[in-house]
């Protein structure tokens, strides 16, 4: 199973691509992507550094354009995506089925990759964006493994990834989710303590909080998603680059397991004893980069 | 304006003919829940009740969900008025069942914010004529794109999870333990109580003004929390 970890920065991308990540995932400032324009790269020039470590290494470089884009936007996002191809980036992750759409109409193939706020829950959906032309799939990061055999099994010969939802797991849907959030607001911080969906509600006499499963239930999670053959564990971009370094190192561990073949009884004793309290991640949301 | 009544499956399953007295028509389903595909009894209820038809609601859905909303359409495509789609890979299969469509509160999300051109061209493709709104701009939206508006007073949707709050699983399959529950939730922080029913998260409408020229209204039961 290879790691693709997500980067803010050129050294972000070195202290990956040197400890064990196979691929590397930016946003770039003019393509639309889910996170802060501070968490982006800010020209294409500054993504060469990286493609040259990612080229000496055998390594691979890819760009998020996982937001919804204006129509209007359409030709420049493809002037953007071919001078990136043309640089040496080895593909794009997109949610848009208009401008997938819109790049098939235009003859401009790419290795596209489907975002997991695509929310492709099944295989009909997927023969649906299968058609515009992708190469591999982010599965939802609520879609688990004894709903998504047809999907990592598919007829089209997409690759499939998945997030250690363990470590790392949206509460809602993610792109359909309007309750106020840190990924999308600047002065988010001034007004809320955490992610409004890890708050405590008061619900009656009790405290209500939106649930999750349990860390025993996410591991057992991504050992079924291994052994049914996915090929990619991704790590997200974090604005906490010290918490996705945890992360990273975590998952990298997890993959090595799963690759000694350990039993699956065996793999969720290790994972709960690596990270006791998994899922926490909403206490980190302070931009912290690894600068360069 | 037509006006239809929003059941949810067990209440569908109880509806009687004075229960409909008024609308033009009853929704069953949900727009967010693959469990609550409504069960053979409420699609009779509803269409004894109804003029022999009804409006079905369909969410996002994973495969093994995709077969039992599938079957239901296919076995009662004949009661079938309309179907409120939000599902990209279920509305190819509807096309394929030449039945009337309205793009659903999730999907309207998205579409609002397509190229409109593919949007348009995808709406013709798959013979979706209406759009459930819950928000003016999305409202407005439908209307941009050619679409009737549908539009949902009370509640608007916030938030969504597959990982069911009441049974604490993700299975297609429940005991519905969520049926006639809404619960109120509180936080200063977020400045209004969201209401949770069934996997959804909403909140109060911050006006209660009808948009202009919209097609029909959906009103839920009196006492009956946001669906």
């Amino acid at each position: 199973m290879k790691i693709t970890a997500g980067v803010k920065s050129r050294k972000e991308a070195e202290y990956f691509l040197t400890n064990g990540a196979d691929e590397v995932y930016c946003g770039l400032v003019g393509l639309r992507n889910n996170r802060l324009p501070r968490e982006n790269f800010s020209r294409p020039e500054d993504l060469k550094p990286v493609l040259e470590l990612a080229r000496r290494t055998g390594k691979k470089v890819f760009v998020a354009v996982n937001e919804l884009v204006r129509e209007q936007e359409h030709p420049e996002t493809l002037h953007l995506l071919a001078e990136l191809k043309e640089l040496g980036v080895d593909g794009a992750i997109l949610r848009d089925p208009a401008l997938l759409a819109y790049f098939k109409k235009k003859k401009f193939k790419f290795y596209f990759t489907l975002s997991t706020l695509a929310n492709c829950f099944n295989s009909r959906t997927l023969a649906f964006f299968a058609r515009l032309g992708l190469s591999r799939i982010v599965l939802p990061m609520q879609l688990m493994p004894e709903n998504a055999e047809k999907l990592i099994k598919n007829r089209y010969g997409l690759e499939t990834e998945v997030f250690c939802q363990a470590l790392y797991y949206g509460v809602n849907l993610d792109s359909l989710c309007t309750l106020p959030c840190p990924q999308t607001s600047e002065n988010f911080s001034k007004k809320f303590t955490d992610f409004t969906c890890l708050l405590p509600y008061s619900c009656g006499k009790d405290v209500f909080r939106m649930p999750m499963p349990p860390p025993e239930y996410m591991f057992g999670a991504f050992y079924d998603y291994f052994h049914l053959g996915v090929g990619h564990a991704k790590v997200a971009r974090w604005p906490n680059v010290l918490r996705e370094i945890d992360l990273f190192l975590k998952v990298r561990l997890l993959v090595k397991l799963l690759e000694k073949g350990v039993s699956r009884k065996l793999f969720i004793h290790e994972g709960l004893r690596l990270d006791a309290k998994p899922l926490q991640y909403g206490k980190s949301f302070t931009l912290k980069s690894l600068a360069g | 304006m037509e006006k239809v009544l929003l059941l949810s499956p067990w209440q569908a399953e109880k509806a009687r003919p004075k229960a409909l007295a008024g609308f033009d028509a009853a929704m069953t389903g949900s727009e967010f829940c693959h469990n609550e595909l409504p069960s053979a009894e409420a699609a009779a209820a509803l269409a004894a009740a109804g003029g022999g038809k009804f409006i079905l609601s369909t969410p996002i859905m994973t495969d093994k969900a995709l077969g039992g909303w599938e079957r239901f359409v296919r076995k009662h495509r004949s009661l079938l008025a309309e179907v409120v789609v939000n599902d990209w890979g279920f509305a190819g299969f509807l096309r394929t069942q030449r039945l009337e469509l309205s793009a659903g509160r999730l999907m309207m999300r998205e579409l609002a914010l397509l190229a409109p051109g593919w949007v348009k061209d995808f709406l013709r493709r798959h013979g979706i004529a209406r759009g459930e709104a819950d928000r003016p701009d999305l409202a407005e939206a439908a209307k941009r794109l050619g679409l009737q508006v549908s539009w949902h007073g009370g509640y608007v949707f916030r938030a969504v999870t597959t990982y069911c709050p009441f049974e604490d699983h993700f299975k297609a399959a429940c005991s519905l333990s969520c049926a006639g529950r809404t619960l109120k939730l509180g936080n200063r922080q977020l400045g209004q109580d969201l209401f949770l029913a069934g996997n959804a998260y909403f909140s109060e409408q911050t006006t209660k003004k009808i948009p202009a020229r919209i097609y029909r209204q959906v009103i839920r039961p009196a006492g009956s929390g946001p669906a």
